[in-house]
């Protein structure tokens, strides 16, 4: 019992109830645009100099064909299992409830942790930049200041922990009222990208002067200079280069998958999460390459290269070599540089609430299943959102938040190794579905084929491609340095530990008397 | 001694299996539906004179060419709980313009789906020692009460006392009033009379099982959209209200009589364990629409009492 069904063309109805879900497709959509966060662009161009010949778009074009093909494995399996809870849900009746848990724990914990990791980029990547452009283009100290302020760990750690404990306040008043929220955010942020695509279209059509402008605040001869320490930027085509470049662009865009985390509140979840993570996905894949392709042509490929090697200070203006800062100059309008900085603002702001949705969730579905303590399925009778759950969350957010403000230990892509753990087991799990699980894909709403080979295990191989090799190149790229001591002790810790936790919650559940392998076993139709 | 229990599985035949497999499998004394067994949708298959017959399931057009798909198509209807029929256009012309034909297909085919629901537990159950209790609730017409009654194995503990052996469980499929035309919908007053009655006959109450397929008022049991007068939900700046709906009258009777357990449905998605004073009261929620069957394992030493109650989702 609850909110009245409607009557649907093609189908007859009597007077009686349905299902409440809260969550429509345009949100599902929004909150995939949340977790890809198009602000990590700025530090992907960057990372570009590490890879002579590589082209960023055709790079991004491939990591989005593998991101759909990885988004419609999550997305068909959601549908058979529409529960809150993400990957934890399926993967633990498709495959081993350990193996569920761990996948669910390794992706909440780095989900958490990028929570607080995010919160600091508000700081570095959006405030600091915006007020280093508008302290350039007005001349004003104080704006200078703020702007150094904002760069400070004292200023990365305040903004951070401020942005956190919104975003939690706004996830425990309630999914509807945080995307509310997280729907005005997204159309400010499409206004944005599309004002910085015009404007970066009028100075690539020479309507507005880049060079100039950059001359202007930095010194006659300063761009000539910079592009011609980064002469590798016109380095020729190298596919070699290209394949590698794709981890940088996986980082933001297969994160639209995360919307199966809210499937058991989501409206009729087949077609949101499969419409949602897809448009998602081509959306903001289709910004990024508008977005490097006009960069290149704008700004100049030796000049983005150029920038983005000189050592830290050797930059000839008081502002970080981000391509948000160029687009301010290049706009030479500080109106300009205010609606620009938007998109980074917005997508950063609303990936800390994003991450923190993820990981409740995750924790929800653990308390229900009791592998975690029960408390944190407890939901407020108020909001109805997870109370111990958003406070945990809040809580690891902060400490990862100062660990990565105040010390060197963390880097800024420390937890993707992690993740793409979760995505190669996605992956995995999709294959083996129809085949483990025969009688539930049979008599599900995905049992397709083709050639007889059914369609999830065909996505699933393709999605095992890209994922598996972005994780193989996760530990030989030391660009991306996610293969250092600290992240790789973090990961298997955490994989270690999520092992344990599994095991010693079965052994203690098993001696109050309850069957806690019962949870996770799917009763036989037949 | 272990108890499973589940509800508001609306017709899904996929549920309904796994119901009855569930006393094997969890290896469970009794098994238990509590209520709304029901569905609430006919899909109508249009044949068509050229072409292939055409449906639309779950909101998007479904083609079938040949009797297999059609079957197939029938199946996965089913185990979604909706009730798929073939019909001419000419057919689906008249039921559309018609609400006193749609009234009967509905009766019929509800009908149709309990009586092999019967059959089917009899050929699964007799002989077993499981015990299977299931009840009628709001979304249930009548008329399957004298079905359910029919049967040799199924018991139907609605407004009386069943002793499962050490342990008495009493039903109630009557609800507080709903916006909709419910058949078993009365007012509070009249559903705290019913319970009184009902009651009667349990002998502990420390022992004692209140299967109410509605749940106490303010539970954490009973939360769901507020609605207006057009059965539409109250939207705030926050999207729709959230209150309980749950009857106060079982919320009372529950205080007064303090039972070992209440076990109850109806709000498909406020699932949870919870305690009002001693009693502990759990609503499983439903998946039903997925082929999920959401249900509770209930373990009671009959000497202690002291239920353990544990979520599962079959």
């Amino acid at each position: 019992m609850s909110a009245p069904v409607p009557a649907t063309k093609g189908l007859f109805t009597r007077a009686s109830s349905g299902l409440v879900r809260e969550v429509g497709v345009g949100d599902v959509v929004f909150y995939g645009w949340g977790q890809i966060t198009l602000g990590f662009i700025i530090f992907t161009i960057a990372a570009w100099q590490f890879y002579p010949g590589a082209s960023m778009e055709l790079a991004t074009v491939a990591v989005t064909l593998g991101g759909i093909a990885l988004g419609l494995v999550y997305a068909l399996m959601s549908s058979v299992y529409p529960r809150s809870g993400g990957e934890y849900v399926f993967l633990s009746r498709v495959l081993h409830p350990a193996i569920g848990f761990v996948a669910s724990v390794s992706f909440a914990f780095w989900e958490t942790f990028y929570t607080g990791i995010v919160a600091a980029f508000l700081a570095i990547f959006g405030f600091s930049p915006l007020f280093a452009t508008l302290a350039l283009q007005t001349g004003n100290s104080s704006l200078a200041d703020i702007s150094t302020w904002f760069a400070s760990p004292i200023g990365i750690f305040v903004t951070g922990a401020i942005t956190i404990l919104l975003a939690a306040t706004f996830v425990y008043r309630g999914l509807s009222r945080y995307f509310t929220i997280q729907r005005i955010g997204m159309w400010l942020v499409a206004g944005s990208i599309l004002v910085t695509l015009g404007v970066l279209v009028v100075a690539a059509a020479g309507g507005l002067s880049f060079k100039a402008n950059f001359d202007a605040l930095a010194g006659a001869g300063s761009y000539d200079k910079i592009a011609a320490a980064g002469a590798a930027g016109n380095a020729p085509f190298d596919l070699g280069q290209t394949v590698q470049f794709m981890i940088w662009p996986a980082f933001s865009i297969w994160f639209a998958v995360a919307s199966v985390s809210l499937s058991g509140e989501v409206k009729n979840v087949q077609r949101s999460q499969l419409v949602g993570i897809l448009v998602a996905m081509i959306t903001m894949g289709a910004a990024s390459i508008g977005l490097m392709f006009f960069s290149r042509v704008v700004f100049g490929s030796a000049f983005l290269v150029g920038a983005g090697s000189l050592a830290a200070g050797q930059f000839p203006l008081a502002a970080p070599a981000y391509i948000n800062v160029f687009a301010g100059i290049a706009g030479g309008n500080v109106l300009l540089t205010i609606l620009m900085s938007v998109w980074v603002i917005g997508t950063i702001a609303l990936d800390v609430g994003a991450t923190m949705i993820y990981a409740t969730r995750a924790m929800l579905a653990w308390g229900i299943d009791g592998v975690a303590p029960t408390k944190l399925a407890d939901v407020s009778e108020r909001y109805n959102s997870p109370t111990w759950a958003i406070a945990t969350s809040a809580v690891v957010a902060i400490a990862c938040l100062a660990l990565y403000a105040f010390t060197s230990l963390v880097a800024i892509l420390s937890g993707f190794m992690g993740l793409a753990i979760t995505f190669v087991l996605v992956s995995i799990g999709g294959i083996a579905f129809p085949y483990v699980r025969r009688g539930v894909f049979e008599s599900s709403a995905v049992a397709f084929r083709v050639a007889g080979v059914p369609v999830i295990s065909i996505l699933g191989v393709i999605s095992l491609v890209f994922t598996g090799y972005v994780f193989y190149r996760l530990f030989l790229d030391s660009a991306f340095g996610s293969n250092q001591p600290f992240p790789i002790a973090m990961t298997i810790v955490v994989v270690v530990a999520a092992v344990a936790w599994f095991y010693g919650a079965r052994w203690y559940r098993s001696r109050h008397g309850t069957e806690f392998d019962a949870r996770f076993r799917e009763i036989p139709v037949e | 001694m272990r108890l499973y229990f589940c509800s508001d599985i609306h017709a899904s035949e996929r549920c309904w299996r796994k119901f009855l497999a569930a006393g094997t499998f969890y290896k469970a004394d009794v098994i238990i539906v509590g209520g709304d067994i029901t569905g609430k949708f006919v899909v109508p298959i249009i044949r068509h004179l050229r072409g292939p017959a055409t449906a639309t399931f779950q909101g998007i057009e479904r083609r079938a060419e040949t009797t297999a798909e059609i079957e197939r198509l029938l199946r996965q209807i089913a185990d979604a709980g909706q009730y798929g029929t073939v019909m001419s256009e000419e057919e689906y012309e008249a039921h559309t313009a018609d609400a006193a034909l749609r009234d009967r297909l509905f009766h019929q085919l509800i009908m149709a789906r309990v009586t092999d629901w019967i059959e089917f537990a009899e050929a699964r159950l007799r002989g077993s020692g499981i015990r299977c209790l299931v009840s009628g609730a709001n979304d249930d017409f009548f008329e399957i009460d004298a079905a359910l009654a029919a049967s040799s194995v199924i018991e139907d503990p609605n407004g009386r006392v069943i002793d499962l052996g050490g342990i008495e469980i009493v039903g109630m499929g009557y609800g507080n009033p709903t916006p909709w035309p419910c058949p078993r919908d009365i007012s509070e007053e009249e559903l705290g009379e019913r319970i009184d009655t009902a009651v009667t006959g349990v002998r502990r109450m420390d022992r004692a099982i209140f299967s109410f397929h509605v749940p106490p008022h303010h539970s954490g049991l009973d939360n769901a959209p507020r609605l207006d007068a057009n059965l539409r939900m109250v939207m705030s700046g926050a999207g729709p209200e959230i209150v309980p709906v749950g009857s106060t009258a079982v919320r009372a009777a529950i205080e007064r009589y303090e039972p070992m357990l209440g076990l109850h449905g109806h709000i498909h998605e406020s699932k949870g364990v919870r305690t009002i004073g001693p009693t502990t009261v759990a609503n499983p929620g439903s998946e039903y629409g997925e082929g999920i069957l959401d249900g509770l394992l209930v373990d009671v030493d009959v000497a202690m009492g002291s239920p353990k109650v544990q979520l599962v989702t079959g």
